[in-house]
């Protein structure tokens, strides 16, 4: 096994913790999301499938899909089959896709309504985690 | 990729699929064991909500006996006590999850209440657990009356619940509080209170807008009427 899954899972642990203590001020920030989108742009496929499947284990907040979950375990995987498709460099795509994630995220979620006051933050703090992510399994490959 | 790496990553993938299908409550050990406790900002704020909630529902019991007529009991020795479980963090959900289902008595369509203020219905009942439809969801449109005059509204739900359809000379004022009158509901259970009034777009009724006692995402233990 290489080394890239453990640190995937060390990412999505700190993207968990802190997810969960931000949200227990009322600061709702979806890390995790965040996480598994920069994963498909830097894990081969079954890797970043296990990654992915234990973030939607962990998240997934009752014994049936919700529109939610779907989104966020689709998305990523829909970002890693198109990470070639745009020709600039990883991190803009990384940081592009995490906010299209989001974007679609919030419009599924809220029935087609954005609340500009709970995306923007969120936004910003999936982009600035996302890229962080990126850089630090970059150096630990 | 090694073939016998792919071969361990399917092996978990699928462990995991398992997992999410058939033992979801697993994953709400682990997210529990993951969320830190919460800290003491935060269970002051969970305090004032149910101290406030408790005045809310004293006013209630106060316009009632100010001339709201033929007021049934509170159903209150047949309820099911449930915990609510920590919701994937979004907090403009207009739903949650409950610890009681089938097994303990659940029903869909039972009243959900919080210190006796009504906060939604169940929508859903699985083996030992239960999706609630807050009154934050838009679908929601249920009959409420208003104040000691009891002027009936209609109660629309959404991210700001609204009282609407109000007789324009209804005496509604800021302060009065909006109680249940829907069938297949206990009747005069607090919802809301009126926060201002103003008229309809059509102008021909009166809408109130609403505040409420609590924070339905700080929301932990709940009462499921029977």
């Amino acid at each position: 096994m290489t080394l890239k899954l453990p640190a995937g899972l060390v990412v999505l642990f700190i993207a968990l913790v802190l997810q969960f203590w931000f949200a227990s001020f009322g600061w709702y920030l979806d890390l995790a999301f965040a996480a598994v989108i920069s994963f498909a742009f830097i894990f081969d496929f079954w890797p970043f499938m296990v990654l992915l499947l234990a973030a939607v284990f962990i998240l997934n907040w009752k014994p049936t899909a919700s529109i939610e979950i779907l989104v966020f375990a689709l998305y990523p995987i829909a970002a890693h089959f198109s990470r070639s498709l745009l020709h600039w460099a990883t991190w803009l795509v990384n940081v592009f896709a995490i906010f299209a994630g989001f974007l679609i995220l919030y419009l599924v979620a809220g029935h087609g309504t954005l609340r500009p006051a709970f995306f923007i933050p969120d936004v910003v703090a999936g982009m600035l985690f996302g890229a962080i992510s990126l850089l630090l399994l970059h150096q630990w490959q | 990729m090694k073939k016998q790496n792919v071969t361990i990553f399917i092996v978990l993938v699928a462990v995991l699929l398992v997992l999410i299908g058939f033992e979801s409550s697993y994953g709400w050990k682990l997210r529990s064991l993951l969320a830190p406790g919460l800290p003491m900002g935060a269970a002051t704020q969970n305090d004032n909500p149910s101290l406030v909630a408790e005045n809310e529902a004293l006013q209630a019991q106060l316009d009632e006996l100010k001339g709201v007529a033929a007021i049934l009991p509170k159903a209150t020795s047949g309820d099911i006590p449930a915990m609510v479980y920590s919701r994937y963090p979004f907090n403009f959900k207009n739903e949650f999850l409950v610890d009681a289902g089938a097994h303990q008595g659940v029903e869909q369509g039972n009243a959900v209440t919080f210190q006796g203020i009504f906060i939604g219905t169940v929508e859903q009942v699985f083996p030992d657990s239960s999706l609630v439809q807050t009154v934050f969801d838009t679908s929601v449109k249920l009959p409420v009356r208003v104040g000691a005059s009891g002027s009936d509204a209609l109660f629309v739900g959404g991210a700001s619940p609204m009282a609407t359809s109000i007789e324009k000379k209804a005496p509604v004022a800021p302060g009065d509080v909006v109680y249940s009158a829907a069938p297949g509901i206990p009747y005069d259970l607090p919802i809301a209170i009126v926060a201002s009034t103003g008229t309809s777009p059509d102008d021909l009724f009166m809408n109130a807008t609403l505040s409420f006692a609590y924070d339905i995402n700080s929301i932990e233990t709940v009462l499921i009427a029977k």
